[in-house]
Order: structure tokens, then C-alpha cells, then sequence
């Protein structure tokens, strides 16, 4: 600075200007420097990235407890065990408030879906406190009764999971059908009036393809059963039974939204 | 000026002047004509074709032989045609950017039985 000040002095600039050159650059720096989010997708890929790196470390150290079981070598597996438990739920906790993120990102109030939304918060909730317990255990036989408590229940909170990221997808087509309708609606008063006869008929034809599509939806949203939830998401069938569903109302869609692109072209956008 | 006279006085002009008036000198001439004829009207047809000729050129010139072209259909213009792109394509694109995949995402497998013993390695 003084070196500076030298050359200041000499170039007759005032001793305050770099300064406030300085807090004019730093106040550009606030400006244009990009945000910096922790979104939902981030914290879990930050979650999940921890615990595997934790796992990875534990599995060395319980293996190298295992092969010289020095009270040393426990205490360390120990401590990564903890740490590693936590991890592993802060993980979990994440993946449901990404899932619930997700759900939420398509601004959808679909009941049938409601049920599966609390069940994530709640085994959201659930892994933050399980998060929590782990501090407290300090010896071996706390850690696997620990452990043993665990496995007994978190079984129905792993399987919320699966069926959020089915509501995901189903809160998806909901989207895109209340879009549908909306175009729908835009669509109607631009037709001529009144309507030519083949007209009419693709109009109501469109109406009731519509009903049918959310019929589905409705459909398949129902048959999320929370009641049941362990047993249902174990079987292989959970996602193949319901990609079949997904795949029939997006190809539904897609000819519904062929349908009425064609009335719009022909009937609003040729005759402009 | 109606008086002028030319005297004449030279025998030889005057004989050669007697001999015109008789028709003597044209003799020998009517001979020669009279003996290469058929050269003069073989010449004399020869000419009158290459001025027939000549002629013909002349007209054709003038008058430029008519071209047989196809009839004009015109230069081919391109059928522009009018792209006409809906409101709503962006549904579309939503709905063929839909994943049906699942799961996704993918749920990671997690150890839920993290203790120290041997049982799980």
C-alpha cells in the first residue's frame, strides 16, 4: 500500500481513490456475481456424496477392527459408524425433500397424490431424527441394538420413496393435462361460430378423450397404496405394472395435443 | 452556237469514219461473236444465276427464318409455402420430453444395518 501510495503521490491522484475504487469494484463483484443455490437436487447430491464417501471409509475400518479387534481400531470404526449413520439419513432426508421439490415444481393440487406428499415429509422427518439418535451411542452393543431398531422400521419409510417418485411422475401428467385444458379453453372462442359439423364433432370428440386421460391418471393415482406400502414396493412388478400405465396416458396425450394442434392450425392459424 | 462545225480533214479519220458508216470495221467483230456465242450465253446465264443469287441472299437476309421454340410456360417460381406453427406446441414438447422411465430418479442403495458386526461384510 505504501508503495502505492508512492506512486499515487506521484501521479497526484488523492490518497482515498483506490479506496473507493476498491469498494466500487467490490460492490460490482456483489452485483454480478452468480447466486450461489442449494436446491433440493444439490443438497442431496451433497448428502448421498457424503455417505458414500463415509460408507467406503467405514467398510476399511470395520474390516480392519474385525481383523485386529484393538479397543484403537473400535473406537474408529465407531466414529465412522456414527458418522456414516448420519450421513446415510441426512441422505435419505434429502432424497424425500428432492422428491417433494419435484413434486412441487409442477404447481399441482392433485389430491390423490396428497397422501404420498405428507407420508414423505413424514419419512423425512423420521431420517432427520434417526440422523439425530446416532450421536448418542457409544458402544458396540448400542450401535447394533441401534441398528436392530432400525432395520425393524425403517423399511415403510424407505418404501415412501418409491412412491414418491411415482407421484412425481403422476403430478407430471397432471401438468400437462391441466395445460391441455387450459389450450382447450384458449382455443374454443377463436373457432368459428358456429362450428361446421365435422368441426363439432373433433371439438366434443377432444372433450371426451380428455375425460378418459384423467380418468387414468386418477386411476393410477389411487392405486398408490400407502396402507401397504412395504409390502407393494418390494415386489419387481411396482415400477414395470405402473411405467406400462405411464407410457398408455403419455401416448393418450400426445394424440390429444395432436389432435387439437390440427384444429388450431386449420381452423385459427390458416384463416389469420 | 447551232453553227459550230468540225471540218474533217484527215484521210485516215476519214476513212475510218466511212468504214463505220459501212459497217466494215464491225466485220471481224460480229465474227468473233458469232464464232464464241455459246461461251457468251453460257457466261451471260452464269451471271444472271449468280445475280439470282445474290438476290435470293439479299431477301433472305431481310427476312430472318422463323425460330420454332416451345411456348413459354414461364420460369418455375418456388411454391413458397406458409409455415404455420400452433400456440401449443410447447404441450407437445412437454409430452415427448416426459421420461416414462422409472424409477427416476433412481433411489441409491443404502446400508441400513451400519454396526460393527461380522455378519454384514
Amino acid at each position: 500500500m505504501t508503495l502505492l501510495r508512492v506512486i499515487l503521490a506521484k501521479a497526484r491522484i488523492h490518497s482515498t481513490t483506490p479506496y473507493l475504487v476498491l469498494f466500487f469494484l467490490s460492490f460490482l463483484a456483489y452485483i454480478f456475481a452468480p447466486p450461489i443455490l442449494a436446491t433440493a437436487k444439490t443438497d442431496y447430491d451433497y448428502q448421498y456424496g457424503q455417505y458414500r464417501l463415509g460408507y467406503s471409509e467405514f467398510l476399511v475400518l470395520k474390516q480392519d477392527y474385525l481383523n485386529t479387534p484393538s479397543l484403537d481400531n473400535q473406537q474408529k470404526a465407531m466414529l465412522l459408524a456414527k458418522q456414516t449413520i448420519v450421513s446415510r439419513d441426512l441422505a435419505k432426508a434429502s432424497l424425500n425433500l428432492y422428491l417433494i421439490d419435484l413434486i412441487g415444481s409442477y404447481k399441482v393440487d392433485y389430491e390423490p397424490i396428497k397422501p404420498v406428499l405428507i407420508s414423505l415429509d413424514s419419512a423425512r422427518q423420521f431420517f432427520l431424527m434417526e440422523a439425530q439418535k446416532s450421536q448418542g451411542v457409544t458402544t458396540q452393543a448400542d450401535l447394533k441394538k441401534l441398528s436392530q431398531k432400525y432395520q425393524d422400521s425403517v423399511p415403510e419409510k424407505d418404501s415412501v420413496s418409491k412412491f414418491g417418485i411415482v407421484a412425481n411422475k403422476i403430478a407430471a401428467l397432471v401438468r400437462i393435462q391441466m395445460d391441455s385444458k387450459a389450450a382447450f379453453d384458449e382455443l374454443i372462442p377463436k373457432l368459428p361460430n358456429p362450428m361446421p359439423t365435422g368441426l363439432s364433432a373433433r371439438v366434443q370428440e377432444l372433450t371426451s378423450s380428455a375425460k378418459i386421460i384423467d380418468d387414468k391418471i386418477y386411476l393410477l393415482a389411487s392405486n398408490l397404496n400407502l396402507a401397504e406400502a412395504v409390502a407393494e414396493s418390494t415386489t419387481a412388478i411396482f415400477f414395470d405394472s405402473r411405467i406400462e400405465k405411464l407410457v398408455e396416458i403419455r401416448t393418450l396425450q400426445l394424440d390429444w395435443i395432436n389432435r387439437l394442434i390440427d384444429i388450431d392450425i386449420n381452423y385459427v392459424q390458416l384463416q389469420n | 452556237m447551232s453553227n459550230f462545225k468540225i471540218n474533217i480533214t484527215n484521210p485516215e479519220a476519214i476513212k475510218l469514219i466511212n468504214d463505220i458508216k459501212s459497217g466494215v470495221v464491225f466485220v471481224p467483230i460480229k465474227t468473233w461473236v458469232i464464232r464464241y456465242k455459246w461461251f457468251f450465253v453460257s457466261g451471260l446465264v452464269i451471271i444472271v444465276l449468280l445475280i439470282a443469287l445474290a438476290i435470293g441472299k439479299a431477301i433472305s437476309g431481310r427476312s430472318k427464318p422463323p425460330v420454332f421454340l416451345p411456348p413459354d410456360i414461364g420460369a418455375p417460381v418456388p411454391t413458397v409455402q406458409k409455415t404455420v406453427k400452433s400456440d401449443y406446441e410447447w404441450i407437445r414438447e412437454n409430452i415427448q420430453n416426459f421420461s416414462t422411465d422409472l424409477p427416476d430418479p433412481v433411489i441409491p442403495p443404502f446400508d441400513n444395518a451400519i454396526d460393527l458386526e461380522s455378519v454384514n461384510i
